[in-house]
């Protein structure tokens, strides 16, 4: 009988609960693979993916706005600042280029999952979370009006580009 | 005694931690931990596989994606010789991680210009609380979340296109300002 008792406190006491936070549409590698280098426009990739988290050119350090989440962002306020020259970097087209870069806009998407699971110990409980980040990185020639190029990475994989890299 | 069961040593410490828990329960107590992840741009298993000179600066975009942070040195950044501060004009983080690259290559060959500095994060949260409730009310006294981060610095010659040098700062610092709620609103 105590055996059984304390299994049955045990499974109570050890059990937990998950919640999560979602931000921005998921997205889907499919549909990524779907986009075409010089071909998809600018219409059908909003129809896709809805509108970007942030569109910015060369030089620029769009203000992007935190995820939802249980805490107070750090960075202490509702947005924050990143440097667009970190996104041109994957695209060598873009990169080092001797062309003016002004006709290109980087369209940035994410989907962000703030998940955390709780525990009920013994003498109080234990909450372990994480984000999980997948971001899309879309090269848009602004003169056709079409995607010249894309990047995409999910949480916890590699980039995989539109245009393979040798 | 007849009808007397003997009590194995195994149950005793079950036994008492089940009493210290009702006890805890019965007088209001409770400690409430969270650890949460930010941001994790890098893991030290993924780090682990640069190496300088050889990993190209296209393995890093593949393997990272974008930096959070890209700086390139636009004059000559030389360690300076050994005593002497950096000029008071370093402040940004990048500018720090340039100094510490050039200040490692020596003051023969400290000059970084040609390369480009990456920075990948990776940060933690982390806080707790003791609580107590009794007849009389009562409270938790949080301690003040700590944030830990740490930053992947690589060098990367453009000339080349590989790494030159990286390094793993690791920082902690108190989040005063940080609120917190406890469950999702």
């Amino acid at each position: 009988m105590l055996p059984a008792v304390i299994t049955m406190v045990a499974v109570l006491f050890l059990s937990g609960c998950s919640t999560s936070l979602r931000t921005g549409k998921p997205i889907h590698e499919e549909q990524v693979r779907a986009i075409a280098p010089g071909a998809t426009t600018k219409d059908e990739l909003f129809e896709r993916f809805g509108p970007p988290a942030a569109i910015a050119a060369r030089g620029e350090i769009p203000a992007i706005p935190t995820p939802s989440t249980s805490y107070e962002p750090v960075r202490g306020s509702s947005s924050y600042n990143i440097d667009a020259n970190t996104f041109f970097e994957l695209f060598p087209a873009a990169r080092g280029s001797d062309d003016s870069d002004d006709y290109r806009r980087i369209y940035y998407y994410r989907h962000v999952v703030e998940r955390r699971v709780t525990y009920f110990l013994l003498l109080g409980l234990y909450t372990s979370g994480g984000t999980a980040t997948d971001r899309l990185w879309i090269l848009m020639d602004e003169k056709t009006g079409t995607v010249e190029d894309y990047a995409c990475k999910k949480s916890g994989e590699g980039v995989f580009f539109g245009i393979p890299r040798n | 005694m007849e009808g007397a069961r003997r009590i194995s040593s195994g149950t005793v410490p079950i036994v008492s931690l089940l009493a210290m828990a009702i006890a805890a329960g019965l007088c209001g107590c409770a400690v409430i931990g969270e650890r949460h992840v930010l941001e994790e741009q890098f893991t030290l298993e993924n780090a682990g596989r640069i190496r300088s000179g050889m990993t190209t600066k296209s393995e890093i975009l593949d393997w990272f994606g974008p930096p959070s942070e890209i700086s390139r040195a636009a004059t000559p950044v030389t360690a300076s010789p050994p005593g002497e501060n950096p000029p008071e004009s370093v402040e940004t983080a990048p500018d720090t991680a340039i100094w510490r690259f050039a200040a490692a290559r020596g003051t023969a060959h400290g000059a970084v210009q040609g390369h480009v500095l990456y920075g990948y994060r990776d940060s933690t949260l982390a806080w707790s609380e003791f609580c107590a409730y009794g007849q009389y009310g009562g409270g938790c006294i949080p301690t003040t979340p700590a944030l830990e981060e740490k930053i992947l610095w690589i060098l990367v010659d453009e000339s080349t296109g590989r790494v030159a040098d990286h390094f793993i700062e690791k920082k902690k610092r108190e989040e005063n300002s940080l609120r917190i709620t406890p469950w999702p609103q």
